[in-house]
């Protein structure tokens, strides 16, 4: 389902990164002969595009998928349907030395900042990793002022190249893994969950950094991540995730001002606001019961066990990914209707 | 996630109590060392300093008393065996041999076993169980019987006693790489190689081995003692090095059949093999405690 | 109206390998009964540790407290045996995270009966038949079905209402909840913020929240109490002191989170990082990373100390206040 997206400042209009129906599963083993009795479809149909320097925020809780699908972008993970495709390119059908090189433009900033970096390696043999990989990137004798670049770049102490990281704070780890991700001058970073380990205060340095970087470098992002608040402030689009599919994608206003589907606009409601007296007192949307578990989902509407407004049809036909009239998609056999009643 | 530099949820013994321990785990250390330093300069410049020549028999001078003067004028420390050889000569080539045998058998147990435990944690899968079940199958072979096959086929000899030891020793280095490999494969920082474009080669060397190689020294200096132990018990039983070499164990066998009459033969070297067992057992377990307490089951 | 909880000057201090950290320094603040107090801090803040104190479970033996006093309904918490006797009956708490704090190897039932069985002397049907209305009332849907199932079989929301039930059993005067929510979903978060709200609303008890997460606690909390580095730096209702911040910590954290509603704003982050407990900055703990820091805030440590033109409740420890106050956003 094509996604409707403002026009790529691409020289064509190819975007950047394009997903197609991706769908990604793990099997699940029988405790004692290990055989495959079922598959958990993590990703079970995912698609949309990102523009050159555009970001796209991935949001969704746990189970929806958002990390898998950037696993499997990212080549950790391997999809079991659909195409990625990188300016144009079909990813999965290069072959592997035209897949290194294009790889090479897609880099991954990781979570957990104290567990993302080898803690046996200094600042500057994490860095220079990249390039010793790649070669044809950074010539060697050049390593060593590259990497001081970087690190002024991220914002650290470029003398502090050779320590290693457990001498760094938690938000200092994220900036060297921020350094990490830029060396091979990628054009796309995903960022997954990026800032959620880190403290209030140092988030929104590293956020401010993260925008930073866009603006000078011209990066795209794919931001994925549970907190919305965070999710929004960075990015252009905003693609909500529900139990492995795409439940509702629009820019990051319209998600906001006019939420189609339920489980967003339960997942607004739910997001903690420090300020709540600012604003027109909001009803609470209290979603009651647990995510589905992803190996065995409900028929039809994946989330309709839990939504206040499921009716029949919801469990026989499964909503689409679909723009009806000009509203942003939104997969809910009611879209319509939540538009006409202005929430 | 923690900004502090000490985690204070995890500092569970007081300040005194740990520094003691401390002093006393270094204490250890240096006594494991110290012994052991006195025993590798011994066995490296000892033999030049008295000299042993297998095939000089002086009779005039069998079993002699430790402490006692020779024909010849020279004063022998430990005595001197059956056939008149000095025993502290003897002993200070068989040092050589035991911990040259010592080493060897590591260094080649160690490359055996961290491969294939490395290969085995890494890759996983049916692998994984091949490995796994071949580790369990050395380990219940006894290794008695493996050493007299080999002694019987090829003979007895040195490179012969490497090869059984080496053998029946590389399961435990297995079973920690494979535990190192294991616990680090699955870790982001190798993710994040992985996403750099680094291959399987790379991603071993750079992110899993160097995790192994604390814990595999550490276990290294345990097994020492052990296959040191186990060389001078199968050169006892006739197994190992040939009865030519002055082994310990071969000296101890030689001095079975005179334990009434000149009991220093066996009793020497059998102390002086027991007390570099144990302080290499010391030293090992003192190694072990400071860096990598989980290994204590091993 | 006197207060069910007085904290005064506390002081908690770990041994460590490298150091005597002081976790918590002079922390003194109150709980009224009935009242919703939220005990607002980022890592290292000693917010935990100063719960741990209340509680009587500070690990031992490395950490020890040092100075302050702690009182419950009058009576000292701090003397031997009087926290153990208060604990769990009057005064008791949460965790955040289920999996740890409940023992996997006992069905849930049995658990939470055993509050019962152990302070009430309740025979096992009645514990039983207790654990059930219980878990109800936290909100679990076929409850009498899943009174035998282990804490695995239970997903982390479901989980922390099983902790809450065990928490209320014995219908506690002070509940504290130590970062009840920071593991789970936000659509879940807020499930269980409204069940604590509503369950601290019917049994009229005294409520203390821990978190780092400032919009958690906005809608539920009737006072704050902002801890860094060890020490209260601001308290007062919770809608005045987020709306009017006397301390520039509180103000700068204001600034650093991404509001939904508001406008896409460049963040404004508190350069720099928490210091290091083994290592505080003389006088104001704060004044290396404040940009209204002098040399008064090097030699002195302020004081919590009413606002000018605030009202009394809220109070900050600053010694320029007016630049923060005057700032305002």
């Amino acid at each position: 389902m094509r996604t409707e997206l403002p026009p790529s400042p691409g020289p064509d209009g190819t975007p950047l990164l394009s997903v197609r129906d991706l769908h990604t599963s793990f099997p699940l083993r029988s405790a004692v002969l290990r055989r495959t009795v079922g598959q958990i479809q993590a990703v079970a149909g995912v698609s949309f595009d990102i523009p050159a320097g555009g970001t796209l925020g991935l949001v969704g809780e746990s189970g929806s998928g958002k990390s898998t699908v950037a696993r499997t972008i990212i080549g950790l993970e391997k999809a079991r349907s659909g195409s990625i495709l990188f300016e144009g390119e079909v990813l999965t059908s290069l072959p592997k030395a035209s897949m290194r090189r294009v790889r090479r433009q897609l880099q991954m900033i990781f979570q957990d900042p104290y567990a993302s970096l080898n803690p046996r390696a200094t600042v500057e043999q994490i860095i220079s990793e990249a390039w010793e990989i790649h070669p044809d990137v950074v010539p060697r004798n050049r390593f060593r002022v590259e990497v001081r670049e970087l690190l002024e770049r991220v914002g650290l102490n470029p003398d502090h190249a050779q320590r290693y990281p457990h001498q760094f704070s938690g938000g200092q780890r994220q900036r060297i893994g921020i350094a990490r991700a830029l060396a091979l001058r990628p054009k796309l970073v995903i960022c997954d969950e990026a800032v959620s380990a880190l403290d209030v205060s140092v988030q929104a340095q590293v956020l401010n950094l993260l925008a930073d970087l866009r603006r000078d470098l011209g990066l795209a992002y794919l931001f994925i991540a549970h907190d919305l608040s965070v999710v929004r402030h960075i990015s252009d689009q905003v693609a909500v995730m529900y139990l492995g599919r795409v439940v509702e994608t629009a820019t990051q206003d319209e998600l906001f001002n006019r939420p189609l589907h339920p489980y967003t606009q339960a997942l607004l409601s739910a997001v903690p606001d420090p300020k709540p007296w600012d604003k027109p007192v909001r009803e609470p949307i209290i979603i009651g019961g647990d995510v589905p578990s992803p190996a065995d989902p409900p028929s039809g509407c994946r989330f309709r066990t839990r939504c206040w407004k499921a009716e029949d049809i919801c469990a026989r036909d499964e909503p689409p990914l679909d723009t009806r009239l000009d509203l942003h998609p939104a997969a809910c056999h009611f879209a319509a209707e939540f538009a006409g009643a202005g929430r | 996630m923690t900004e502090v530099a000490v985690d204070v949820r995890t500092a569970t013994l007081p300040i005194a109590r740990r520094r003691r321990r401390a002093r006393a785990g270094s204490a250890r250390i240096r006594f494991g060392f110290a012994v052991i330093s006195v025993y590798v300069v011994a066995a490296i410049f000892g033999p030049w300093l008295v000299r042993y020549n297998p095939v000089d028999t002086r009779t005039a001078d069998r079993l002699r008393p430790p402490f006692s003067r020779l024909s010849d004028g020279s004063f022998a420390i430990f005595g001197t065996d059956q056939v008149g050889q000095d025993l502290l000569a003897q002993m200070l080539q068989g040092a050589r041999i035991s911990i040259a045998v010592g080493l060897a058998t590591l260094v080649l147990a160690g490359t055996i076993g961290v491969t294939i435990g490395l290969a085995a944690g890494y890759f996983g899968g049916w692998l994984d169980g091949v490995l796994m079940r071949l580790a369990d199958i050395q380990l219940a072979f006894p290794s008695i019987l493996l050493a007299i096959f080999i002694a019987a086929l090829l003979g007895p000899s040195v490179v012969n006693v490497v090869i059984v030891l080496a053998v029946s020793n590389w399961v435990t280095f297995a079973r920690v790489a494979r535990g190192q490999a294991l616990s680090t494969r699955r870790r982001e920082f190798v993710d994040a190689s992985r996403t750099l474009g680094a291959g399987t080669w790379r991603l071993i060397s750079c992110c899993v081995l160097p995790a192994c190689v604390a814990p595999v020294l550490v276990v290294a200096t345990v097994e020492i003692g052990h296959v040191i132990l186990a060389e001078a018990s199968l050169s006892f039983l006739g197994l190992g090095t040939p009865a030519s070499t002055p082994s310990w164990g071969v000296t101890i066998a030689n001095g079975r059949n005179y334990l009434a009459d000149a009991w220093w033969i066996s009793t020497v070297p059998g102390i002086a093999l027991a007390f570099l067992v144990v302080s290499l057992g010391v030293l090992g377990d003192a190694l072990r405690d400071r860096y990598d307490p989980r290994l204590r089951s091993l | 109206m006197s207060a069910l909880l007085s904290v005064r000057d506390l002081r908690v201090e770990f041994a460590t390998s490298a150091g005597t950290v002081t976790a918590v320094d002079g922390a003194s603040f109150e709980v009224a009964p009935g009242e919703t107090v939220a005990l607002l801090g980022e890592s290292g803040s000693g917010k935990s540790v100063t719960a741990q104190a209340v509680m009587g479970i500070v690990p031992k033996p490395a950490g020890r407290i040092t100075d302050g006093s702690i009182e419950y309904d009058g009576r000292d918490l701090l003397a031997p045996g009087t926290a153990k006797g208060l604990r769990g009956r009057e005064i008791a708490m949460v965790f955040q995270d289920p999996l740890s704090s409940l023992n996997p190897v006992f069905r849930v039932g049995a658990q939470i009966g055993e509050m019962f069985r152990r302070h009430r002397g309740a025979s096992r049907k009645e514990a039983r038949a207790a654990a059930l209305e219980l878990m109800q009332r936290v909100g679990i849907p076929a409850a009498s079905k899943r009174l035998d199932d282990y804490p695995h079989q239970f997903s982390g929301g479901m989980r922390q209402r099983v902790m809450i039930a065990m928490a209320l059993a014995l219908s506690p005067r002070l509940l504290i909840a130590d970062e009840p929510t920071t593991a789970l979903d936000v659509t879940v978060q807020a499930q269980i913020m409204d069940l604590l709200s509503r369950l601290q609303a019917e049994e009229g008890m005294s409520l203390v929240l821990i978190t780092h997460d400032l919009g958690v606690v906005a809608d539920v909390a009737d006072r704050v109490v902002l801890m860094y580095a060890g020490r209260v730096v601001e308290t007062g209702p919770i809608r005045e002191v987020y709306e009017h911040s006397g301390h520039p910590y509180t103000a700068g954290l204001m600034g650093s989170v991404p509001i939904l509603g508001g406008a896409r704003e460049r963040l404004t982050p508190i350069q720099g990082a928490p210091p290091d407990l083994l290592d505080l900055p003389s006088g104001c703990s704060f004044r290396p990373r404040c940009r209204y820091a002098d040399t008064l805030c090097a030699e002195q440590e302020p004081v919590l100390l009413a606002l000018p033109g605030r009202p009394d409740p809220h109070r900050a420890a600053c010694h320029h206040p007016e630049g923060v106050l005057s700032d305002a956003h």
